[in-house]
């Protein structure tokens, strides 16, 4: 399967969470009817006239459907403000260079190292400081507000395999689109569980009527509490079936997380190794926030006790998860002397015939949302050749912002001097870190570019909305110094365009586009704007991309109707597309790219820029394709 | 007895309502207190390696300002009184108090240093020394850096502060002890110090 298909899965998933939602309503409609038809027999038996009463069935059916949705529609609200609202609800802090130790700097370095062999911006780290328990989880409605939350056990305890194992664990959430399935499950079992908190709170102000009140009406005081006893009985059973729903959706998820994270990293030890470290050690993977029950299913590793029967656990049990990957275990989690190492594995995806397959737009089509080991090597030895200037400057969000200004300023020594003036306008302190960088950016050369910029998103959110909303006035300002905006500007701008504040609620998600004929201009205008990209002959290539897709009579457009933002409009409308048929629209805009048998280093950045706005992640190794095409081609 | 029913139904979901919305409020007044004290953390590390480096910058000026003992003293006491300030409001950032005192040693330190400047321009030598120069370019690169932590804290205390002061959280945030307002980070604009004055003809 690949990414499209995963996230497929994963949408379909969602339909199959609703159903089992609406089956666990009605069940609670008849258990809540069950328990007040039984208080009035109790109370009254004459009153009563028979077990079927529609009159009832309808009030008590409208009051539970009543709580339970506003329990779902409070919870889906707060749960707007997206990955950061999760974390910080669940106690964390915002990790980043500046305010973190040495370890807290390996797990940085570890995700970076992640985002750049995978294309994926760098998600935000937030630390649990006050949890001593190893878990984990990823959070967010898109890859855009993805934030990755780590426990202060997990950061102390596991060494950098097995934490590298963790963080890819959750990479695979991000990529397999389970990160929304689990934020609708979050919200929907709130409104479960929110029954039983009515019950206790009915219970509790009783009480307190009870002790300055009086006798009269004794029997309705009765009646309410039997009510409020009952709605607690209702609610538990309700929490029972939230984690049956939890189960029976994440499981598979989490084995297919737990695979995809040996696959990443090409080391069952390190995985394997976290897995075996929470089963040995004695905090386990408990998370003691109170927030942690409705969140449980998404973090690594089951957070609380395992005292349910095995149907209600939202995580396969550790011996299980331990087994599928190393299955020589001998069942002790004792802390293993000897690290597991690589078993041979499948050789990395169309590795073997890289230079045969080269300019085959399905291979483009299958890196997008892979990870392989090799490039999480090679990713992880390129940011140690950093420059300290550099890798100081983007752990945190003032050097970021100076980073990315250094990346935009023109090469034209008039357009350069009109930047500086615009610089100094806003903020003469970033004028001199922009000065103090520029000449170590300029040397990583062109094909740094875009990771770099991927790199700077994680600190850049941590901006203020206010300050968010400054440094994009300037960059917008900066980049039209020219008055023309030119290819990798507008990359770097669609990037950076979605980047989403941590403070700041992300975007509404537009509803879903099942037919491409539905966006047929949009399409064709993509199409067009990556043809006259790629140079030498725009109809050649447009051709090649239309054929691709299975509409017809697509046609190129004039130049002058492919501005920048018209495109732009186009990919936002684009990227509501359902994965499937986002597959082939990557297809085709790989095949025109690929047309031509050349793609320059602005062709492939704007091909990932492009790619990542309908949101599909795309492995730098598509840098590499251009150069064995080049060498091919010749 | 179905209208009883009916009207216990209604109830109920209007108390739950208020419940909702109550915790509702009572969360999002958390979140925006720990974001600015969060964002504390950032301002903490910056003013400490400004605080840090203003001993070296004394050292140097020492063996030139033989006799500016005093100016140099009180560059050094206005630096202890900030650093004891820092560390105070460090421990409780949401204490509009301490956050007042810091401000004021703040003040205190910029004068200080405003008056060390002052009297540095009578002294060529001292203005020429390479490692003075370093220190000051330090210096100024680090207060850009303190001036753009101090924003981004500003910004989520007036996010809090106005919060608090809209409806319906005004009226349950003195309940939950969310009564005063938090303080601002009100310095000087010193990178305007560090700099020789300009003249304009």
């Amino acid at each position: 399967m690949d990414f499209f298909e995963h996230q497929d899965v994963a949408r379909r998933q969602t339909g199959r969470l609703v159903l089992l939602f609406t089956l666990a309503v009605a069940l609670l409609i008849v258990a809540a009817y069950l328990v007040v038809a039984g208080v009035i027999v109790w109370s009254d038996a004459h009153r009563f006239r028979s077990v079927w009463d529609p009159q009832l069935l309808a009030a008590v059916g409208l009051g539970t459907l009543a709580v339970v949705s506003g329990g779902c529609l409070y919870k889906l609200a707060q749960l707007r403000g997206g990955g950061a609202a999760i974390a910080e609800h669940l106690g964390g802090t915002l990790l980043n260079a500046g305010n973190c130790d040495a370890r807290g700097r390996m797990l940085l370095n570890i995700v970076d190292e992640m985002a750049l062999a995978s294309g994926l911006r760098s998600p935000v780290v937030y630390l649990l400081r006050d949890e001593g328990g190893i878990n984990a989880f990823a959070a967010g409605w898109t890859a855009e507000d993805a934030v990755i939350g780590v426990t202060q056990g997990a950061l102390e305890r596991l060494d950098r395999d097995q934490l590298q194992g963790v963080i890819a664990h959750e990479f695979s959430h991000i990529l397999n689109g389970d990160m929304r399935l689990n934020l609708r499950l979050v919200g929907l079992l709130h409104g479960i569980l929110v029954l039983g908190l009515v019950g206790y709170t009915v219970l509790r102000s009783m009480r307190v009527r009870r002790i300055g009140g009086s006798r009269k009406g004794g029997g309705a005081v009765a009646a309410v509490l039997a009510i409020a006893l009952g709605l607690i009985i209702v609610g538990f059973g309700g929490t029972l079936l939230g984690n049956l729903i939890q189960a029976a959706v994440c499981r598979q998820r989490e084995f297919l997380a737990d695979a995809s994270a040996v696959q990443f990293t090409r080391n069952p030890g390190g995985i394997a190794g976290a897995l075996k470290v929470i089963g040995s050690s004695g905090a386990g993977s408990e998370l003691t926030s109170p927030q942690a029950g409705e969140a449980r299913h998404m973090v690594f590793a089951r957070g609380q006790k395992a005292s349910l029967a095995s149907p209600f656990a939202t995580h396969p049990p550790l011996a299980e998860r331990i087994r599928r990957i190393d299955p020589q275990w001998d069942g002790s989690f004792a802390p293993a002397a000897v690290a597991v190492r690589a078993a041979p594995a499948a050789p990395p995806p169309g590795g073997a015939t890289r230079t045969a397959g080269v300019l085959d737009p399905q291979r483009v089509v299958g890196l997008v949302g892979q990870l392989s080991a090799a490039r999480l090597a090679e990713a992880g030895s390129a940011l140690a050749e950093l420059p300290p200037v550099v890798t100081d400057a983007i752990g945190e969000p003032y050097g970021a912002r100076a980073v990315v200004c250094s990346l935009i300023l023109s090469l034209d020594a008039s357009t350069q001097a009109r930047q500086w003036e615009l610089l100094a306008e806003a903020e003469p302190g970033l004028r001199d870190e922009v000065r103090r960088l520029r000449p170590s950016v300029v040397d990583l050369g062109t094909r740094w570019r875009l990771p770099l910029v991927d790199l700077c998103v994680a600190p850049l959110r941590a901006l203020t909305p206010a300050q968010w909303e400054a440094f994009r006035a300037l960059l917008d300002a900066l980049i039209e110094a020219d008055r023309r905006v030119e290819l990798f500007e507008w990359s770097l701008r669609r990037i950076l365009l979605r980047v989403t504040p941590v403070q700041a609620r992300p975007g509404r998600p537009a509803p879903p586009v099942q037919d491409l004929r539905a966006v047929r201009d949009e399409c064709a205008l993509l199409l067009s704007s990556l043809a006259r990209a790629g140079g030498t002959s725009p109809q050649a290539a447009f051709d090649v991309a239309a054929r691709a897709l299975p509409l017809s009579g697509l046609a190129l457009l004039p130049e002058d109707r492919c501005a920048p933002e018209r495109l732009d409009a186009a990919l936002d409308a684009l990227s509501a597309l359902v994965p499937l048929r986002k597959r082939e629209l990557i297809a085709a805009c790989a095949a025109g790219v690929l047309a031509d048998e050349r793609v320059s280093v602005e062709e492939a950045e704007c091909f990932r820029a492009v790619a990542d706005a309908l949101g599909c992640p795309v492995p730098p190794d598509v840098e590499r394709l251009s150069s064995a095409a080049r060498t091919a081609g010749r | 007895m179905s209208t009883a029913l009916l009207v216990l139904v209604v109830l109920l979901a209007l108390g739950l309502l208020l419940v909702i919305v109550i915790v509702g409020i009572y969360n999002r007044l958390v979140t925006l207190k720990n974001r600015f004290a969060n964002a504390f953390a950032q301002i903490e590390v910056q003013l400490k390696r400004r605080y840090d480096l203003i001993p070296n910058l004394v050292e140097t000026a020492k063996g030139y300002l033989k006799h500016e003992r005093e100016t140099l003293e009180a560059v050094i006491a206005a630096r202890n009184q900030a650093v004891a300030g820092l560390g105070r409001a460090a421990q409780t950032p949401t204490d509009p108090a301490a956050i007042k005192a810091l401000n004021t040693a703040e003040a205190g330190l910029s004068g200080a240093l405003g008056r060390l400047f002052a009297v540095a321009e009578a002294y060529p030598d001292l203005k020429a020394n390479q490692n003075m120069m370093a220190i000051q370019e330090e210096l100024t690169s680090t207060e850009n850096k303190v001036s753009f932590a101090r924003q981004a804290y500003n910004d989520a205390v007036t996010a809090y502060n106005t919060y608090k002061q809209t409806f319906p959280p005004v009226v349950v945030a003195g309940m939950f002890g969310h009564g005063q307002d938090a303080a601002l980070l009100e310095f000087e604009d010193k990178a305007a110090i560090a700099q020789p004055p300009k003249v304009a003809f």
